[in-house]
């Protein structure tokens, strides 16, 4: 049997006696079986013809949830463990035409109903006449939900990308080129004018133009600092949410009451690039859903991290329901996963009718 | 006189595109700036020629002259456009419109007019097939 516990010789003199041979197949039994139970890979070995348990190690037992006396003696389908159905009978003709089927991904269902994600590597081999299956379960679940948050996340960068060419070519088309359109005809005018030799017109039209080009260079100028803002280059953190501060109350009428603590970490440019961003875009949010333009933000270093925290009296949404709805609370949730993807948390808690705390923790 | 109503959204455009019409094309012009409005006024009034913005919030310019076409039509609808890119002058004829005029295209706006009035058809130059 496989999973033997290794034996010693009842005497040396029995030893002696016994053939070579035997002896070397009674180590390489003992060191099979010892190998079998350290493992710390869930195995099992079944018989092929009907998956009954053979033997299973410490680690298949912790990892199934049963204990070995529950499964010895039974089979796969008495105990709901794999393989069962047309998954064994799968199982078993890969097995038979190719002796070994390796990383086959598996979702699999837990005897406590847990659903997880494994990897099954199966050997087929012959024990005492029988042909069996020696199995190996790699659990990656978490692996496999990892990859999932980050096509998730790769996803939404992307769609966030897209959503910012679409704004910046709105700015483009929607605005300063149609600001350029006006300045062109005004151009035309203030020719006609001038040919007419008509002063009066030649002024009024000078000073039209001037103020449009005066306006487009406002909005060059805008688009610019949206795309990236001068402060952000080689100032701290806490300069460039000043300047952001000072802004809001300019474009949106945001008064924010900013509280620094002194001494604050010093954050790598891409960290704080990120932190800069995701402030702006929960500010702006401010404006646009709370129904208030008063804000408080503090920046803080609490229990070896940055801590920033903005919060409104506004008023306020269901955070459990909203947070829970991807449709809803899409820009929030991409804030959180761009934050989570760079180590950092984001905590929103707000009710209807009672403001909101959204706060961000950094590791420093 | 002729009278035109342009349907356009940006302030500083529709000042100049006015001006434009009424200063050297002599036309009587009223303009509107979304579809909804474009709609109230021709509920009010008839004009003999539309000169449609392809951008317009809401409703585009292009859904617009399709649905001037059903509506109205023996007025006929000229695209006025940022967009040189060609799809958007085949779909605009295609929904109806009677010609597409870039907006940088001063004359271009002035003949483009003129020719829808009399019933013929007009592209602005630089959007020809060569």
């Amino acid at each position: 049997m496989a999973a033997k516990k290794p034996t010693k010789p009842a005497n040396k003199k029995q030893a002696r006696s016994k053939p070579a041979a035997n002896r070397r197949l009674e180590q390489i039994d003992s060191m099979f079986s010892t190998l079998f139970n350290v493992n710390p890979i869930p195995t099992s070995l079944t018989r092929m013809e009907d998956g009954l348990f053979l033997d299973v190690n410490e680690a298949y037992s912790r990892y199934f949830g049963l204990d070995r006396t529950q499964i010895m003696g039974r089979t796969s389908r008495e105990l709901g463990l794999p393989f069962q159905g047309g998954e064994r009978a799968e199982l078993v003709t890969r097995v038979r035409s190719n002796g070994v089927v390796r990383d086959w991904e598996l979702e699999i269902t837990l005897p406590s109903g847990v659903n997880r994600i494994v990897l099954a590597s199966v050997q087929s081999l012959e024990v005492d006449g029988t042909d069996a299956l020696l199995s190996t379960f790699i659990d990656i679940t978490d692996r496999v939900e990892a990859e999932h948050q980050i096509r998730m996340l790769a996803a939404s960068l992307t769609a966030v990308e897209q959503g910012e060419r679409r704004r910046i070519s709105k700015i483009l088309h929607d605005d300063l080129q149609q600001r350029l359109f006006a300045v062109k005809m005004q151009l035309s005018f203030l020719q006609q004018a001038y040919q007419q030799g008509n002063t009066e017109g030649i002024l009024a039209d000078t000073e039209n133009l001037e103020n449009w080009i005066s306006d487009a260079i406002e909005t060059t100028r805008r688009l610019s600092i949206d795309l990236s803002p001068v402060v952000l280059q080689g100032s701290s953190l806490a300069d460039s949410v000043r300047w952001l501060v000072d802004e809001m109350r300019e474009r949106y009428g945001l008064d924010v009451m900013l509280e620094v603590q002194d001494r604050l970490p010093i954050l790598d440019e891409h960290l704080r690039i990120l932190l800069y961003e995701c402030m702006r875009e929960l500010m702006f949010n401010i404006v646009k859903h709370s129904d208030v333009l008063q804000a408080n933000v503090v920046m803080q270093h609490v229990d070896g991290k940055l801590r920033v925290s903005l919060s409104d009296h506004g008023k306020g949404f269901d955070a459990g329901r909203v947070m829970s709805d991807p449709k809803i609370a899409h820009g929030l949730l991409d804030i959180r996963n761009r934050l989570n993807l760079l180590g950092c948390s984001m905590q929103v808690q707000s009710q209807s009718g009672d403001g909101t705390q959204i706060t961000i923790d950094v590791p420093v | 006189m002729t009278s035109i109503l342009v349907i356009e959204d940006h302030p500083l455009f529709v000042q100049s595109l006015v001006r434009l019409l009424r200063d050297r094309g002599k036309y009587d012009v009223t303009a509107v700036a979304s579809s909804e409005q474009a709609q109230d006024e021709l509920r009010k009034s008839g004009f003999d020629a539309i000169l449609v913005d392809i951008s317009l919030p809401g409703k585009s310019g292009i859904e617009l002259v399709d649905e001037l076409h059903q509506t109205s039509p023996g007025v006929p609808c000229l695209m006025v456009s940022g967009h040189n890119e060609s799809h958007f002058v085949h779909q605009s004829m295609v929904a109806g419109a009677r010609g597409y005029v870039l907006k940088e295209d001063i004359n271009g706006i002035l003949e483009g007019v003129k020719q829808v009035l009399r019933g013929g058809t007009f592209i602005s130059r630089d959007l020809r097939p060569p």
